[in-house]
């Protein structure tokens, strides 16, 4: 297995595409970096403090949970859905698994080396961008705490993970689709489909107030691994036990409402499900994908 | 020795051909014969369950195909290679995932046999080294088993040639190969066994020996002469056309036939082998 990680491994990062993918991630966290750390400064010259400026958000303790914050809760996730369908869409078109089903029993050795090429790909992209990030934010002039104290602890390491295993899960989610469907376009759809869940939210909470379709939202994949990667931005602590209005301070990215009343009127007001009940959600997710990756490799084998 | 039990050859749970009794093919050469759209295909890619599953149905050596996997092995009709490596690096990708793993210095010496030294990327590669870096891939592992889908496509005089010698030695090796080609007139001329689909149903005729040679003859085209007549005891069938005459005699006496023609001074215009159509090929077998 070992040969066979590594042999795919040299294979998928001389691919074009992900190369290109590399290069797009840390040109978007180079541009985020200047354009915030750039305003947040102009402010500092005006008279504003040091936390309100939010320049104590890009102190290299910090910087790497507020980038992923900003990446996850935007189009900009893009590079890691895309990363899934770059990896298979070459051998769907070539159809190289009928090669190897005609060396090996085990056929699903295809499906267990792919999922492990995108978690190693997935965690060299996050380890890169945490470096450069720290690195960054170390060289600017204005930061004043630059200390790595809080770097190595349990709720930091945990907050990668989460970041790690959602992102990849979410490349396993672009894989299936482009197996299931023979089409790279069904693969990279998932990025376009995070759009579209987004419009449906709003719509469903703030222009239609529909008690029905809201409920529908708080189970759909994007509400609940948005929800999750704002939490691994904002852990400090290894429970879920969150402050609701730190939380709360982020009430535009997040997707899951509920109606109240205030002042004599209905409002949709933004709220958080218990983190361990968003893990379970995206785990399931995260399993229906790789259903969907088995059941579209064993399809296409059986078309020959 | 490849068992067939009685059955359906079902793709999609649409029948393609049938055979009512149990088919044994023993070792040595076979070839699978059929018009376009028989099932050839179908039936080599079945057997590894793939466009259908005709796995269970087919023993090798008692074994079913997963069980035997290691000592099996196919060149399909396509080629099924990763377009940014080159020929030799997707050997390795794909020894990597084998059940038989082989040594690089083994592929090495198939690989220098079967392929020129080339850089280039398969992507780049035209449509014989595509076959020979296939060809290549089933050979390498040297299994008793082997099941070649149309492996002359595309391949030139020389790999053509090198293709039938690998496969008489490893016939003259009690290896069990069966292949499809649309070479009637080369394969009928060398393969021990024929394996044929016709208007959907499954047949099998082994050792067919010197039979082999009814079904190929040789027809040459000389100019209208009167000197023929010195050969009629060799003719199997003449046709008069406008201007010359169409002869035809048996594949093994076209060497004698052509240089007793040159002695008589009578002019040869062409001349080309060819085989009997499947259906003729099949009734001559039922009849004998």
């Amino acid at each position: 297995m070992g040969a066979l990680v590594k042999n795919e491994l040299n294979l998928s990062l001389r691919k074009k595409g992900i190369r290109v993918l590399f290069a797009i991630s840390i040109l978007i966290l180079v541009l985020w970096i200047g354009t915030t750390y750039h305003g947040a400064s102009q402010k500092l010259y005006l008279g504003a403090s040091y936390e309100e400026t939010g320049l104590n958000l890009l102190e290299p303790n910090r910087i790497f949970s507020y980038y992923m914050f900003n990446l996850t809760t935007s189009i900009y996730i893009f590079p890691f859905i895309f990363l899934g369908m770059i990896l298979v869409g070459s051998d769907l078109k070539n159809k190289i698994y009928l090669n190897i089903c005609s060396v090996t029993k085990n056929r699903n050795k295809y499906i267990l080396v792919k999922i492990i090429t995108t978690l190693i790909i997935n965690l060299l992209f996050l380890i890169t961008i945490l470096l450069l990030s720290i690195t960054i934010s170390i060289l600017l002039p204005n930061i004043r705490d630059k200390s790595l104290t809080d770097l190595f602890s349990l709720y930091k390491i945990f907050s990668f993970l989460i970041f790690w295993l959602g992102l990849s899960g979410l490349s396993i989610g672009s894989m299936g689709l482009t197996y299931f469907f023979k089409s790279n376009v069904a693969g990279a759809s998932l990025a376009i489909y995070i759009l579209l869940e987004r419009i449906y939210t709003s719509a469903s909470a703030i222009s239609l107030q529909n008690p029905i379709l809201m409920k529908i939202n708080e189970y759909l994949p994007w509400c609940n691994f948005n929800t999750l990667f704002v939490y691994a931005s904002k852990l400090k602590y290894l429970t879920s036990s969150l402050s609701h209005e730190e939380l709360l301070n982020e009430a535009s990215v997040l997707n899951m409402f509920r109606i109240i009343e205030y002042h004599n009127t209905h409002v949709a007001y933004p709220f958080f499900k218990d983190l361990r009940l968003i893990i379970i959600i995206c785990s399931l997710y995260i399993i229906v994908f790789l259903l969907l990756f088995a059941t579209g490799f064993k399809k296409r084998i059986k078309e020959g | 020795m490849i068992n067939i039990n009685p059955m359906e050859f079902n793709i999609f749970k649409r029948s393609i051909f049938s055979n009512k009794e149990e088919i044994k093919i023993p070792s040595g050469l076979t070839y699978l014969i059929g018009e376009n759209g028989s099932g050839k295909t179908i039936f080599i890619k079945s057997i590894m369950n793939v466009l259908g599953d005709n796995s269970k149905s087919i023993k090798f050596n008692g074994k079913s195909y997963f069980e035997e996997i290691k000592n099996i092995k196919i060149v399909f009709d396509e080629e099924y290679f990763i377009e940014r490596l080159n020929g030799f690096e997707n050997l390795i990708y794909f020894n990597n995932y084998s059940d038989n793993k082989i040594e690089v210095a083994k592929i090495k010496k198939y690989y220098d046999i079967w392929n020129s030294d080339s850089k280039a990327k398969y992507s780049e590669y035209s449509l014989g080294m595509k076959k020979r870096l296939a060809i290549t891939f089933a050979l390498m592992y040297e299994t008793d088993f082997l099941l070649m889908d149309e492996p002359f496509n595309a391949l030139d005089s020389s790999a053509q040639n090198l293709l039938i010698d690998t496969l008489v030695y490893k016939r003259s090796e009690d290896k069990t190969i069966i292949v499809t080609s649309h070479e009637m007139e080369k394969m009928l001329l060398y393969c021990d066994h024929l394996l044929v689909i016709h208007e959907n149903e499954l047949h099998f005729f082994g050792n067919i020996g010197e039979k082999r040679n009814d079904f190929v003859n040789c027809q040459i085209i000389v100019r209208k002469s009167k000197e023929i007549k010195e050969i009629e005891n060799y003719i199997l069938e003449l046709k008069e056309l406008s201007e010359g005459m169409v002869i035809k005699v048996q594949v093994e006496q076209k060497d004698y036939i052509l240089s007793k023609l040159r002695e008589l001074g009578v002019e040869v215009i062409r001349h080309r082998e060819e085989a009997m159509s499947i259906k003729e090929i099949l009734e001559t077998l039922k009849a004998a």
